[in-house]
């Protein structure tokens, strides 16, 4: 398989992934217009952990909040599973000096992720 | 909001930057939203404009995955270094000094009227193979990828900055990859593209556990980014060079300008 053919089926995983989340956040986007969601209310700003607005959204059944959380999710996740990907592609053709680096990328990206989550 | 985010998008995909620079002055200025959920929302933007237009990019073979994957490493690994170091920097001094280098930067790009394209290879490059060719009125030319080390000293300065004064740093990777790596510009706009979805998502998944990114604001604004980019990125590619350029030599101006606005208020 060329380099070609791997740019091809990572940009259709791309292509799939960003229409998913594309679809949630527009269906979370029409079902928090009819909710009567006003923008008004983030004037402030007000810290919540994103476990007490899911717990709250669950329990007020705010569907439109629920859907964009999961929408939001794999849309921030879409890089890093692009990352992985292209890692294993590589390993797959046997081009280890570049699947390493792609490898360390994915490892950089795990260490930013932590040093986020740790703040 | 949806029609300023698809412009955010279409932009974003053309000039190889993430939109933030539309995205949060709307935000703030125009819905009156906290900065803090605007820079969260701004980050997914990224997500959005690069996922949105890498897949175009890939298959129209404008984007160098070799070479992204590469200079990923600079990003990523100043990300870290900014995130560690943010504390104990004072930014105005930062604002003002790469606001007047994009400053100067966005003079040099004016003045250069053709487009780089060079055969010759660093010898990282030739061992990596990140040498390509890309579509030039349909047919696909060779370019080689000089510098590469100097480009990935450039790309960690880059991904510091992101993290230290919170912006994409699209405007950087351009820059170094069209300037410094004299790469084609359009190659350079799309690998960039292709590259600053990697640097937003750490901080942007950050940014979501902690429950900063609404989506009340960020779904509307992600979709208008996915729509944008998508038709930017379809256009891009039979744009003249020249007019890419322009725009994004304009679009560096106010970047500058804001940054050394910002430096000379910060605190204030």
């Amino acid at each position: 398989m060329e380099v070609n053919d791997l740019e091809l089926r990572i940009s259709k995983v791309l292509r799939m992934g960003v229409l998913l989340s594309g679809l949630l956040l527009l269906l979370a986007w029409v079902l928090n217009t009819i909710d009567g969601t006003s923008l008004f209310i983030f004037k402030d700003y007000d810290h919540l952990e994103l476990l007490s607005q899911l717990s709250i959204a669950y329990r007020n059944k705010q569907w439109g909040i629920l859907i964009g959380f999961l929408g939001l999710g794999s849309l921030i996740l879409l890089p890093v599973l692009r990352v992985t990907l292209t890692s294993i592609l590589f390993f797959t053709e046997k081009e280890h000096k570049i699947g390493s680096i792609s490898l360390l990328v994915l490892i950089l990206l795990f260490i930013s992720f932590l040093l986020g989550f740790k703040s | 909001m949806m029609l300023i985010s698809i412009f955010a998008g279409f932009l974003g995909a053309i000039l190889g930057l993430g939109g933030g620079i539309i995205v949060i002055p709307t935000l703030t200025l125009l819905f009156g939203i906290d900065i803090r959920y605007a820079i969260a929302a701004s980050l997914v933007s990224i997500i959005a404009t690069s996922s949105g237009a890498a897949a175009s990019f890939l298959k129209d073979h404008l984007t160098n995955l070799r070479l992204a994957v590469v200079l990923e490493v600079g990003t990523v690994f100043g990300a870290i270094v900014g995130f560690l170091i943010a504390s104990k920097i004072q930014n105005n001094w930062l604002f003002i000094l790469f606001g007047s280098f994009l400053l100067y930067s966005s003079y040099a790009m004016f003045r250069r009227k053709n487009d780089s394209l060079t055969q010759e290879n660093h010898p990282w490059s030739e061992s990596l193979k990140l040498g390509s060719s890309y579509p030039v009125n349909g047919v696909l030319t060779n370019y080689g990828v000089p510098n590469l080390p100097l480009g990935i000293f450039i790309m960690t300065l880059a991904g510091s900055l992101s993290a230290l004064l919170g912006i994409g740093s699209g405007v950087f990777k351009v820059m170094a990859m069209d300037g410094v790596m004299k790469l084609p510009l359009k190659v350079s706009s799309a690998t960039s593209n292709f590259m600053i979805g990697v640097t937003a998502s750490a901080s942007a998944g950050a940014f979501f556990l902690r429950g900063d990114i609404r989506t009340e604001i960020a779904a509307p604004v992600a979709v208008g980014i996915i729509i944008g980019s998508f038709f930017g990125a379809k256009i891009m590619p039979k744009l003249p060079t020249q007019i890419i350029r322009q725009c994004f030599v304009a679009v560096m101006l106010i970047v500058a300008v804001q940054m050394i606005y910002k430096g000379f208020n910060y605190g204030s």
